[in-house]
């Protein structure tokens, strides 16, 4: 006989019922009830029942259990599945004539689903057992559509993610552009900043995520100069002391131009690209700019920023230099020729260097060459 | 008179029986051969109550279980009385509830082993 639908969905193979009893007539009265609607299989004893769970416990969708068996009692059975967690997964029924406080008690505590007296009546045994079994569907079905839009959400959040990030090294990638530079500063400044943070003790305390918001953030050290004149931004000569003035002052444009993105202010980058854009020309002896601050006064990312952007400066061509060897970028940075540095960040960047110098390997126009 | 209605005339519950089994008739009847085969395998002798009860009780609880499920009333009633004797140290009583079970339990299985021998 084709057995009748029941509310078993598509997303799960569970629709077989287990049946642990010793005694074969119960074992045929239980089947006899349940087959019309489920697939049935028997275990003799415990030690039978649990060795079916082992070979594939996703098939049942639940199991009935005799209490007094040889071999492996329906108490075992609980205990044992207990230890699994498989009570959470799969309900059982205790079906007994026992009426023991003490096993009723132990079972409950263990976490069967229901104590079921023997003789068992037909019409109830099976309402009570179905309306179980569908319950738990119905849970498994609804995780599984929560997993399912769970992860439809994180991917969508995942791409809106790379848009945002996309928009903001467009943005950047537009302002070198302008400052006829190549394109890639940006991008290496993002990468310089993350392998410091990362991989060197300067880095230690930061957690995963607030350095790839650094990372991000420091793509929009230079935003303010999309606000700096053509003639100073691109003169390939010495600035006179007004037009350094001039081109100074892209580190406060470029906070007032953050500040206006209102969307930034919800993202994780916007503090620190605030603060990078402002500091990333103040110098470790105070002699930087705008605000002249001292030593640890300088947020660690603005310092790693700021160091990020001379060794980029300096190992690459640009429309009022050519490119420095390596040996003499090193000396430069390490003797504060283009200002001094926090110590503890010029030793994870001198120890971190071989690794940074993979980035200009393959670079035209840069160290090295 | 078929064996289901003479089984009734012994007080046997048949419609409560056949009711657990969804009605099959044939099921009914395979498992009525079961507890005649239940009862040879495990069969109890009034002088188990002079040595180790254990293994009597465990014999009274499986028979209980058996005649309960087929809705055997009269044999069912008087196992089900037993094992609480049984358990709660009152052998005397319990042995008594087993001489006047023993031989209405006869003469169920003498009436179903005729029926399925015909």
């Amino acid at each position: 006989m084709e057995r009748p639908k029941l509310h078993v969905t598509e997303h799960t193979a569970s629709d077989t019922i287990l049946i642990v009893d010793d005694d074969a007539i119960n074992r045929k009265i239980l089947g006899k009830i349940f087959s019309p609607f489920y697939a049935v299989e028997e275990a003799e004893n415990g030690r039978v029942g649990t060795a079916r769970l082992l070979e594939d416990r996703r098939r049942f969708c639940a199991i009935l259990l005799d209490v007094l068996m040889p071999e492996m009692s329906g108490l075992e059975v609980l205990r044992w599945m207990k230890e699994r967690e498989l009570l959470d997964k799969i309900p059982v029924f205790l079906i007994t004539s026992e009426r023991s406080e003490d096993i009723m008690r132990e079972a409950y505590q263990l976490g069967v689903m229901d104590v079921i007296q023997k003789p068992v009546v037909s019409y109830v045994i099976l309402r009570r057992i179905q309306s179980v079994i569908e319950l738990f569907e119905a849970r498994k079905h609804l995780s599984t559509v929560v997993e399912h839009q769970g992860a439809a959400l994180l991917e969508q959040a995942e791409k809106i993610i790379q848009l945002n990030q996309g928009m903001i090294e467009a943005l950047a990638t537009a302002i070198e552009f302008r400052n006829e530079e190549s394109g890639g500063h940006v991008q290496r400044i993002c990468q310089i900043t993350r392998i410091l943070l990362h991989s060197t003790e300067f880095g230690s305390g930061l957690r995963e995520d607030e350095i790839e918001n650094i990372a991000l953030a420091s793509i929009l050290h230079d935003v303010g100069k999309i606000t700096i004149p053509d003639s100073v931004l691109t003169k390939p000569g010495p600035l006179t002391p007004q037009e350094y003035e001039v081109m100074k002052s892209h580190t406060t444009k470029g906070v007032a131009i953050l500040d206006r993105i209102s969307q930034l202010k919800d993202s994780g980058i916007y503090d620190y690209a605030r603060d990078i854009a402002r500091h990333h020309h103040e110098r470790w002896d105070g002699r930087g700019y705008p605000d002249g601050l001292v030593g640890e006064q300088i947020s660690p990312w603005a310092q790693v920023v700021a160091l990020a952007d001379v060794y980029d400066a300096l190992s690459c061509r640009r429309v009022y230099k050519r490119p420095f060897p390596r040996s003499q970028v090193l000396e430069m940075i390490r003797t504060g020729q283009c200002g001094l540095f926090n110590p503890r960040l010029l030793d994870s960047f001198l120890a971190a260097e071989d690794q940074l110098f993979t980035l200009y390997q393959n670079l035209p126009d840069a160290q090295g060459l | 008179m078929t064996l289901l209605e003479e089984l009734k005339q012994s007080g046997v519950n048949v419609d409560e029986g056949l009711e657990r089994v969804m009605g099959d008739r044939d099921l009914y009847e395979m498992m009525l051969g079961m507890f005649v085969d239940s009862v040879r395998d495990n069969p109890i002798a009034l002088e188990e109550f002079d040595g180790e009860l254990e293994p009597l009780i465990q014999k009274v609880h499986l028979l209980k279980g058996v005649t309960g499920n087929l809705s055997l009333t009269p044999v069912y009633n008087g196992y089900q009385n037993a094992l609480t004797l049984l358990r709660g140290g009152q052998a005397a009583a319990a042995r008594e509830e087993l001489e006047r079970l023993l031989p209405i339990q006869a003469n169920l299985i003498d009436c179903i082993q005729r029926s399925q021998s015909a």
